[in-house]
């Protein structure tokens, strides 16, 4: 095991002998870090917090801290990431509340560049990216594949679809359809992330198919339940198109947009910080 | 008093006798931290710096750097940091600019992860400035004002008594107090809705909604009953007389 002696291990702290600390880390009592994985310098564990294999985190990350959230009430909650994640300098991952489920999670092999914000209770699946300073407002939920740009803020209880695209700067207050590009100050619907698609190996009949439904939903002026009932007999078989429609009607019978603001257990405005963008 | 020893703590410090500080912290001359003030691990305070009761530091907060600024710290410039504040990890506080300068922090604050606090800032008690908020210098926050993620201010902004400003808004001019300021450009876009008041929708309708001349508008508010709607009245005439629709523009050197 290779931990440098300037690192602070507390005792209690479980780590894998394959696992590598470098100088002036700390590693807390509750702290588990899987084979392979390497924090590299000054790097804080902190809270109930597992890593899995292979992951590397970079120096001035914190992960585990407690949440910035006003119903915190000290719980011994929890912070999980999986295998072969990237974590970049700065990061910051807060554990979970108790009211909001009780865990932070990270899947695998997802890159999350310097400074991203990653707050309490919400969830990044597999293979994801998150820019430079994007940001997570508590109880976010970020479906695999999907990207998200650098400065990008997420509001509380908001889901990102599958293989969807975050722009730059953009102010995200409501859920984002899987396999759509979203950006801007409102936070609009630009296009299908075709980029993205065909990257990924997804088959231009089915690219072609996404672009006739963002053409229906959002430029042909329909109204949206014919919309998506058209699109449902011109694509029956179309799995991806199905998935599309079916994340749109949880979103519109959220509230606010919102298909998670059915797990919210506080008020809207008699509890601020729900309101708050972190 | 609990001192990590990976840490590095001036002797002049003058440290209450309950006072935490965990790894890899350094603590410079000149600084003073009252009883129950708690440093997570990796806290950096460089003086001078006096801190009152029960603040918590997270990892990586730098309070007590120089200015940002062209021109260099002020020799006999300090921080005075209240009671009760959060430090959230990677917060920045720095010295003033001003000769006999002070940046100074009330009581019961939050301060989100990377948030900043500009040189010769003012900020009073029960703000929160959310993720990546950042004050420019000479800034004035008044009691009970949330900045949201990503917003900021220009140097000599006022920000308004319990006042909301958005995500990513950029806080050109100062913001009145008990409003929600909102849009690409600079907007008050309505009553806050933590006091949202009858008579404070009156006056933002009076002002912002009715098309009357602000000083029209002014002489109605400032005959309201309620003192709220009369301090917002005063408020907006402090900042149409400064430059710029920022009051603290008055107060500036050069």
């Amino acid at each position: 095991m290779a931990i440098h002696p300037s690192a602070v291990v507390e005792p209690g702290a479980v780590v894998d002998p394959t696992a590598e600390i470098g100088p002036w880390c700390y590693v807390g009592p509750k702290v588990r870090i899987g084979p392979g994985t390497r924090l590299l310098h000054s790097v804080t564990l902190l809270g109930r917090t597992t890593l899995g294999a292979r992951n590397v985190v970079h120096p001035y990350a914190v992960i585990g801290g407690d949440p910035q959230d006003l119903k915190f009430r000290g719980e011994d909650s929890v912070t999980l990431i999986g295998d072969d994640n990237v974590l970049r300098e700065g990061l910051t991952v807060h554990k979970g509340t108790l009211l909001g489920g009780g865990k932070t999670v990270i899947g695998n092999r997802n890159y999350l560049m310097a400074g991203v914000h990653v707050a309490h209770d919400s969830i990044i699946e597999d293979q994801c990216i998150l820019a430079n300073a994007a940001m997570l407002a508590g109880h976010v939920k970020v479906e695999f594949g999907a990207i998200i740009s650098g400065m990008v803020a997420v509001h509380h209880f908001v889901t990102i679809g599958r293989f969807a695209f975050i722009g730059g700067v953009s102010r995200i207050n409501r859920d984002c359809p899987p396999f759509m590009i979203t950006q801007g100050f409102a936070g609009e619907v630009r296009g299908v992330n075709s980029v993205g698609l065909r990257r990924r190996g997804f088959k231009p009949e089915v690219i072609n198919a996404l672009r006739e439904a963002h053409r229906m939903i959002w430029r042909s002026g329909l109204p949206k339940p014919d919309a998506l009932a058209e699109l449902e007999r011109r694509f029956p078989e179309m799995e991806e198109v199905r998935l599309l429609i079916s994340f749109l009607k949880a979103s519109d019978r959220g509230r606010l947009g919102r298909a998670r603001e059915a797990l919210r257990t506080t008020p809207a405005v008699a509890e601020p910080e729900a309101e708050l963008l972190e | 008093m609990k001192i990590h020893p990976a840490s590095d703590v001036d002797r002049s410090a003058e440290l209450a006798e309950d006072v935490e500080i965990g790894p890899f912290c350094r603590i410079g001359p000149g600084v003073h931290l009252g009883p129950g003030c708690r440093l997570l691990a990796r806290v950096s305070i460089t003086g001078p710096v006096r801190a009152g009761r029960d603040n918590l530091f997270y990892p990586n907060v730098a309070i007590g750097g120089p200015p940002q600024d062209l021109q260099p710290a002020s020799p006999d410039g300090r921080i005075e940091i209240g009671d009760g504040n959060v430090f959230r990890e990677g917060v920045t506080v720095h010295r003033p600019k001003r000769p006999g300068g002070v940046t100074r922090i009330g009581s019961r604050n939050r301060f989100h992860c990377f948030s900043h606090v500009g040189h010769d800032s003012t900020v009073g008690n029960g703000v929160v400035l959310a993720t990546y908020a950042v004050l420019g210098g000479h800034t004035v926050v008044q009691d009970g004002a949330w900045i949201e993620g990503l917003g900021g201010t220009h140097q000599f902004v006022t920000v308004g008594r319990n006042s909301l400003s958005h995500s990513h808004v950029p806080l050109t001019e100062d913001v009145p107090p008990f409003m929600r300021v909102d849009g690409n450009h600079f907007q008050v876009l309505g009553v806050n809705p933590r006091c949202r008041t009858e008579a404070l929708e009156r006056a933002y309708a009076t002002v912002w909604k009715s098309g009357l001349p602000r000083p029209e508008a002014l002489a109605i508010l400032e005959n309201d009953p309620s003192p709220e709607v009369r301090e917002l009245a005063a408020f907006l005439r402090r900042s149409a007389a400064g430059r710029f629709g920022r009051a603290g523009e008055a107060g500036r050197g050069v």
